[in-house]
């Protein structure tokens, strides 16, 4: 199913749009059910050339925002958990001092309640991003609609590396940009090159508010602790 | 292969929405930046290690500002951040029309011309060469 998509001329182009079935999320069956969810995320994660290959670029964009959200909500709960966990351990060690326990984890439970929305903006900004770095770089052959659902795909299913402790946030980060270059290369039918210009590039101009970021996460850990 | 592409794109109504949301969002978390700034006041890394502005220095600020009706404060922080936060905001009322369907959706462009690139690029290291002399001064 990795098709060379830039170099098979106007023929693959239309070939390749009639082999969009969608990903299992997209389709009549599983559809989105937790069977298609779970389909979806395996071949995503780990044959995502596969699953870029075969996303539907047309119809309601629902489903893909759908999925982002639905995953990106329990991935940011399970993170949450891990960062309680961390400060209820930090607590213990160095003698806990309640009232800032509380206060970090009622802010836990208030950025759990925005999750949805917040993944949901970011996704947006992340899309426009990602896309004026593709008309920088020489040109996005599909709308803007096709690098939303690149990137609520890519995104959606890195959430699932919030799972692991620590790193978690860091390997989904990863993850997430290696999945974005695949899906803009698949569905936009872009050069390699111009794929990870696109998603790098943005990245690296971003390092810097990356920095603060995470600056700000390690202040607002080290203002909770005892 | 680019001759069966269009040109441009029109934006879908799904996507006009969600922009909208973005903006509205960013007025409503800038407008309470009392609430939320005291819990992450910190210094940019990048000026605290290295003593130079990245290029977004001062955009949370100037986005606030532009938010906040302070213009001129706005502008003076990052002008290419401000300068967006402005046209978003401007931007509203026409999503909503286009949303009602008073006005055709907005077309994106497949590519962008060498002279549109150029300008982008010079716009954006004008406005890391200004945030240089601002944060040095």
């Amino acid at each position: 199913m990795n098709m060379e998509p830039h170099d098979d001329g106007d023929a693959g182009v239309e070939k390749r749009e009639g082999l969009r079935v969608g990903v299992p999320w997209e389709r009549t069956a599983p559809g989105m059910s937790f069977a298609g969810l779970v389909q979806t995320t395996r071949m995503l994660l780990f044959t995502p050339s596969d699953a870029f290959g075969m996303m539907r670029l047309k119809g309601t964009t629902a489903p893909p925002l759908i999925y982002l959200v639905a995953i990106g909500t329990v991935g940011t709960f399970v993170g949450l958990l891990w960062q309680t966990w961390a400060r209820a351990m930090a607590g213990s060690i160095g003698g806990g001092n309640l009232q800032s326990l509380a206060l970090a984890n009622s802010y836990g439970v208030m950025s759990f309640v925005v999750a949805p929305f917040v993944i949901l903006l970011l996704a947006v900004v992340v899309t426009g991003v990602h896309h004026l770095s593709l008309l920088m770089f020489g040109g996005a052959p599909r709308p803007l609609e096709v690098t939303l659902r690149v990137v609520c795909y890519a995104w959606g299913a890195s959430y699932v590396w919030m799972l692991i402790p620590v790193c978690g946030g860091l390997v989904a980060t990863v993850w997430a940009a290696v999945m974005t270059i695949v899906g803009l290369q698949e569905a936009h039918g872009v050069p390699r090159g111009r794929a990870v210009a696109a998603v790098v590039v943005p990245y690296l101009i971003g390092i810097c508010g990356a920095m603060v970021l995470w600056a700000v996460m390690v202040t607002a850990m080290i203002g909770t602790l005892p | 292969m680019r001759s069966r592409q269009a040109a441009s794109d029109r934006l879908g109504s799904t996507e006009i929405a969600l922009v909208g949301a973005v903006v509205l969002a960013g007025i409503v978390v800038a407008r309470n930046y009392a609430l939320w700034r005291d819990q992450f006041l910190v210094l940019c890394p990048a000026w605290t290690i290295f003593g130079v502005p990245c290029p977004t220095c001062g955009a949370t600020r100037a986005v606030v500002a532009a938010m906040q009706g302070d213009l001129l404060a706005a502008l003076a922080w990052n002008p290419l951040a401000a300068s967006a936060a402005i046209a978003a905001v401007l931007a509203l009322p026409l999503a909503a029309a286009v949303l009602i369907g008073l006005l055709p959706a907005p077309r994106v462009p497949a590519s962008l011309g060498v002279a549109t690139r150029t300008v982008l690029i010079a716009l954006f290291v004008a406005n890391w060469l200004y945030l240089l002399l601002y944060f040095s001064g």
